[in-house]
């Protein structure tokens, strides 16, 4: 009876089938559909992967939340700043450029998604409208700075997922940085530090356990920035030997459009009719 | 059974490939001496051979001298172009037919035949002393027979083909690519003595070979700041020569021409315009009488994209010329034609028409062979052997002929293969649809991926860099898998493994050169104080896993003889390569001949004690006697693992099928390290991590879904490695230093064999890694063989549809620029892939998994359909 601790991978699955002989486990969601998902997220040996979590919060969309800026500090990285011959410089400037357009579009955010969940639907419509106070101020600074630090592992898991390390170590950090302030920056103003379910919110982005995510505009954005980042690779290895296929122009390039078409994909996403039902529940 | 079906499925995949492979790549066979009297005719009445013109030849080759480079206005030779303008010389440009690369190249320019792919492949086939020319007919080699003497001075290529054929050499070689003065000062130092009076009677040929100007090119490409310099030094060579010799001796011949030239970037080996256009000049003060064939043009010529400059030659029409002018045979394989405007130097009718006819009876060899033509009827039969205009007319036909012949693609071979290939698709797609039946969603994924691959085989670029592509996938399928089952230690292990793997080598065209610096490179640029002690301590955490891995079970219980045995043997296979792959670390990248070595005491005493253990003195033959004494034990142990399991079961002895698999693990890295490149040695430990985290976070299923997810695992690993160990889709990076291990005598089986498994040593590791690692998975009763079927069906389904997006590009793209360069290797690299499908992922898996005794034979249904 050696063999039966080696008989299936799904031990786990065990505790909440226990009627069913081990062999015949399998993946499919259908396994688990008689039970009541409650149950499933309850239980204590609950395998991340078996059901979306309960949804965060969906900030409400708005066109103006839309990063218009990032096509025009894109624009100005090619022509003005002229990245193509001057990789390390553009990415700089572009990066103080980047970080001032990004702490005003923050307070946009800040504004757009002041939520509280305790407030009612009438409530709700009222703060939007409010100002922005000294706290929500704080509360960005600390954001940027948040986000500038978020570099870091972003620039480690960079290198994790096959960035050049050695002459091009500053680049791929510059590339971080300005990854940080696209993606991380809108999320720290959506889902704040001072907010009571932080924890939980940021456990359930950082493993994309994100419900509805193509109606979060904030959130589509981030992932809409990594994926162009991601794809941006594809063009360097072809040998068009063009200036612009050095490392890292096209990913740039790929996460602010990705960023962008993200956002929107979003903000379109959240006019989708069924949307309303859900945010109010 | 299944199994059976596919095998016949895998083989019948095998075939068509090939045979598509076999229109692809025509093989060209060449006239051997006695077929030459076989098919030899006899000469027309009349026929005498026509008198030599010449009894000198200085035959001065320019590495990469584009046609433009003498000719046009932005060229430099201005001697060279004055000798033109005088009649002295004619001009032309020569058409070099690809592979540009100066070995296939030389061989063109003396045997006058066209190398073709083949040639290439079989070039790195043969071992460096085959590649000569010794026993192919070459104008060098009529020289010789006329007894000649021949002074070579530059490339030393040419002392490799014509090895002991030159009285007088001085070989410079062609790697230091970046020095372009010393090399060509190395040739012009002689020329003062060669062309001293006493220093003519010593020779009738000289040959010059010139690398500079290629060098130059390599490094700044044709407009280069040291092209002009260069050209204008080359040029006062032929001044130098022309002065010094020809001016006074009308029977001097001098052939000024380039091998290749060269494209834009200044590199050279594909088929550009720029790169097949060389120059060529035929200098003689004998021109100056006859009247010049081309008076309208003057040089220097405007500057031409096309490269039409002047009258337009193939390259090997200079073999016939050559042989015919100094009154020797025509080499026998020579597809070349006498060049028409040097047939006004033979003043009578009669001398002209036997030249023509000389040229037609030797090409009339060849044609009647490749018709296989009996009845060998003789030259007059096909035309007016008094006409100069239909002489000419029948030797430009046969060599078009037999040039199309030679390079053609044999179409029937390539639409039949094309079409059995889809055949086969269509069957492994429907197998495998049906297979997936109750998994279409995972069945869409994977063949989305298939097709994704499949479909980059349209760029060249794409296939050059293919392991980029590779670790595209392999990201985003480890992303997937750490999203799904976000445990933080095997996911950090995978990551930091997969990084690491992709950080050892380069790969890849773009950027494999040692400027990127990578971990393998670095290790070897190591100071001798602390080079070997970093690679010693690598090569103990490499083992070390693996030796743990396999020991650990025995911890605790009781130990029999068979425990003490399999201890024994699995400590002297570790001893073993270990001291192998640390010799041939210190033999390869120190010096150890000089007296000071740097070397630390211990690695001296290291070495002292090798040599004094096994007798030798040579490096070479202590490592090969080791990899003998490796080879013995390791099949001992192969046979021992594989009869254990039946035995212990008829002595009803407990195996636990993971014993089992461990031993297997082992027994068979150690073979794959056996052959792997030293310096990659430590990927294994690398890789055996990357197992170990892929194995903790590969989600927690079973049957069809868990053997596609291993199957997905094992192919993107597979790939990934291959190309991390260094290889490339180009064939310059097949691996031949593991090729004739343990071998006592050239044996091209073993030593094809052995080569394989050098480069395929990597997805040889993974195959059997999915074969341990879907034995470990596999649940009680299930059917054993399960394991093998489901990863066939994906393997066959993948091999069948990437391999029909490859033949239909390189059928689509057969005229493509790059088509000898890029496509025709990767279509080779893909038949050894098939191979590898073939034998590892087939064949040892079989063996593995028909060795494995488990208890749950009993059950023959198929796992996923009891999981529905």
């Amino acid at each position: 009876m050696k063999k039966a601790k080696k008989v299936s991978f799904s031990k786990e699955r065990k505790e909440y089938q226990p009627g069913q002989p081990s062999e015949v486990v399998t993946d499919i969601p259908s396994d688990s559909s008689d039970k009541p998902i409650e149950d499933l997220w309850e239980s204590p040996g609950r395998n991340i992967t078996d059901s979306p979590k309960p949804s965060i919060f969906t900030p409400n969309g708005s066109f103006v939340l839309i990063p218009l800026h990032l096509l025009v500090i894109l624009y100005l990285e090619f022509t003005y700043f002229n990245i193509q011959s001057n990789v390390d410089g553009a990415l700089l400037k572009g990066l103080y450029l980047l970080a001032s357009c990004q702490f005003i579009y923050g307070i946009l955010v800040t504004v757009n998604t002041n939520r509280s969940r305790k407030v009612s639907k009438k409530n709700k419509k009222a703060k939007v409208s409010s100002s922005f106070n000294s706290g929500d101020l704080l509360g960005l600074i600390f954001a940027l700075v948040l986000s500038i630090l978020s570099s870091i592992p972003l620039f480690i898991t960079f290198i994790l997922f096959g960035a050049p390390i050695g002459s091009y170590t500053l680049r791929t950090f510059l590339l971080a940085l300005h990854t940080g302030l696209i993606t991380v920056l809108p999320m720290l103003c959506t889902y704040r530090l001072s907010d009571s379910d932080f924890k939980v919110d940021w456990a359930n982005i950082l493993t994309f356990q994100v419900d509805k995510f193509y109606k979060n505009q904030i959130y589509s954005m981030a992932i809409g920035g990594m994926i162009g980042c991601w794809l941006g690779v594809i063009p360097i290895p072809l040998d068009w030997d063009r200036p612009w296929q050095a490392w890292p122009i096209t990913l740039l390039g790929g996460m602010y459009l990705g960023g962008v078409v993200g956002n929107a994909v979003g903000w379109l996403g959240g006019k989708l009719p069924a949307s309303s039902e859900q945010v109010s529940e | 059974m299944h199994i059976l079906s596919i095998l016949l499925l895998i083989l019948a995949e095998l075939l068509s490939y090939l045979i598509f492979c076999k229109g692809f790549f025509p093989t060209k066979v060449l006239l051997t001496p006695e077929e030459l009297a076989r098919f030899n005719t006899e000469p027309p009445k009349g026929f005498k051979d026509p008198p030599r013109q010449f009894d000198r030849v200085v035959f001065m080759l320019v590495d990469a001298m584009r046609a433009d480079f003498v000719f046009s206005q932005q060229s430099h030779m201005k001697f060279a172009q004055q000798l033109i303008n005088d009649g002295n010389a004619i001009g032309f440009t020569a058409y070099s037919n690809p592979p540009t690369v100066t070995l296939p190249r030389l061989k063109g320019i003396t045997t006058g035949s066209i190398p073709n792919f083949i040639d290439a492949v079989l070039n790195i086939a043969e071992d460096d002393t085959s590649s000569t020319l010794g026993d192919q007919d070459s104008w060098v080699k009529q020289m010789i027979q006329n007894n000649w003497n021949i002074h070579m001075f530059g490339d030393d290529t040419w002392l490799k083909l014509f090895p002991g054929y030159f009285s007088k050499s001085d070989g410079t070689s062609s790697f230091y690519v970046s020095d372009y003065t010393i090399v060509d000062h190395n040739v012009t130092r002689h020329l003062p003595e060669e062309l001293s009076d006493e220093g003519l009677d010593q020779w009738n040929c000289m040959i010059l070979h010139y690398l500079g100007l290629d060098h130059i090119g390599h490094k700044g490409g044709p407009q280069s700041a040291n092209m002009p310099g260069k050209q204008v030094e080359l040029d006062s060579v032929v001044k130098q020569i022309f002065n010094g010799l020809l001016k006074d001796d009308p029977n001097t011949l001098m052939v000024l021409l380039g091998d290749h030239g060269m494209n834009d970037a200044g590199n050279h080996g594909g088929s550009s315009v720029g790169e097949v256009s060389s120059g060529m000049v035929l200098i003689s003060s004998k021109f100056g009488g006859m009247k010049k064939a081309l008076s309208s043009s003057e040089l220097p010529l405007s500057v031409d994209p096309s490269f039409n400059y002047l009258q337009n030659i193939d390259q090997i029409d200079l073999v016939p010329t050559l042989a015919e002018l100094t009154g020797l045979n025509v080499p026998i394989n020579s597809l070349g034609t006498f060049i028409p405007s040097l047939l006004p130097l033979y003043h009578s009718s009669l001398d002209r028409c036997n030249v023509l006819i000389k040229n037609a009876l030797q090409l009339k060899v060849l044609l009647d062979k490749s018709h296989s033509d009996n009845s060998l009827l003789p030259l007059d039969h096909y035309c007016n052997v008094s006409s100069e205009q239909e002489l000419t007319d029948y030797i430009v036909s046969a060599k078009r002929e037999l040039s199309e012949t030679s390079s053609d693609y044999n179409y029937h071979d390539l639409h039949l293969g094309i079409a059995l290939y889809l055949l086969l698709t269509i069957i492994s797609i429907f197998w495998f649809a049906y297979h997936y039946r109750y998994q279409p969603i995972l069945g869409v994924t994977i063949i989305t991926f298939f097709i994704t691959y499949g479909l980059s085989f349209i760029g060249s670029s794409l296939i050059e860099e293919e392991h980029h592509i590779w670790w595209f996938f392999t990201t985003i399928f480890s992303s997937y898998l750490i999203q799904h089952s976000p445990t933080f230690w095997p996911s950090l292990s995978l990551l930091i493994s997969l990084r690491i793997l992709k950080a050892w080598n380069n790969s890849g065209q773009k950027y494999n050169s040692s400027e990127y610096l990578k971990i393998a490179s670095y290790l070897s640029s190591l100071a001798p104080k602390i080079g070997p002690n970093v690679f010693a301590f690598l090569l103990l955490l490499t083992f070390l896993p693996f030796f743990i891995s396999k020991v650990k079970i025995h911890f605790g219980a009781q130990q029999t003889l068979v425990d003490f045995v399999e201890f024994v043997s699995l400590s002297m296979m570790t001893f073993i390569l270990m001291t192998i792959k640390m010799l041939s670390f210190l033999t390869s990248t120190y010096n150890l001949d000089v007296e000071d070595t740097g070397l630390q005491k211990i690695w001296l005493d290291f070495i002292d004690w090798l040599r004094a253990y096994s007798a030798l003195k040579d490096f070479n033959s202590i490592s090969n006697q080791l990899f003998r004494l490796f080879h013995y034990v390791w099949f001992i142990c192969a046979i021992g693992t594989f009869l254990k399991s039946r035995i212990s079961r008829s002595l009803h002895i407990p195996m636990t099928i993971d014993e089992y698999t461990r031993n297997i693990l082992v027994l068979f890295t150690y073979l794959s390290i056996s052959q792997t490149n030293f310096i990659n040695v430590p990927l294994y430990g690398v890789m055996y991590f990357v197992y170990l985290g892929f194995n903790s976070l590969v989600p927690k299923v079973s049957g069809l879904r868990l053997s596609s997810y291993l199957s997905l695992f094992t192919i993107l690993l597979q790939n990934l490695s291959f190309f991390q160990f260094g290889s490339t889709n180009s064939l310059a990076s097949v691996d031949l230093t593991n090729s004739f291990n343990g071998l006592t005598s050239y044996n091209m089986i073993l030593s094809g064999v052995l080569t394989f498994v050098a480069n395929w040593a990597a997805p040889i590791f993974w195959s059997v890694v999915y074969t341990v690692m879907s034995l470990d998975a596999l649940p009680r009763g299930a059917c054993k063989w399960n394991c093998l079927y489901d990863r066939m069906i994906f393997n066959l389904t993948f091999y069948s549809l990437t391999g029909l997006l490859l033949i239909g590009s390189c059928y689509n793209l057969r005229f493509h620029l790059f088509i000898w360069t890029v496509f025709s290797p990767k279509l080779l690299y893909y038949l050894a892939w098939l191979g590898c499908n073939l034998v590892a992922d087939f064949a040892v898996s079989a063996i593995v998994i028909g060795a494995s005794e488990t208890e749950g034979e009993v059950s023959r249904q198929p796992v996923e359909e009891k999981a529905n």
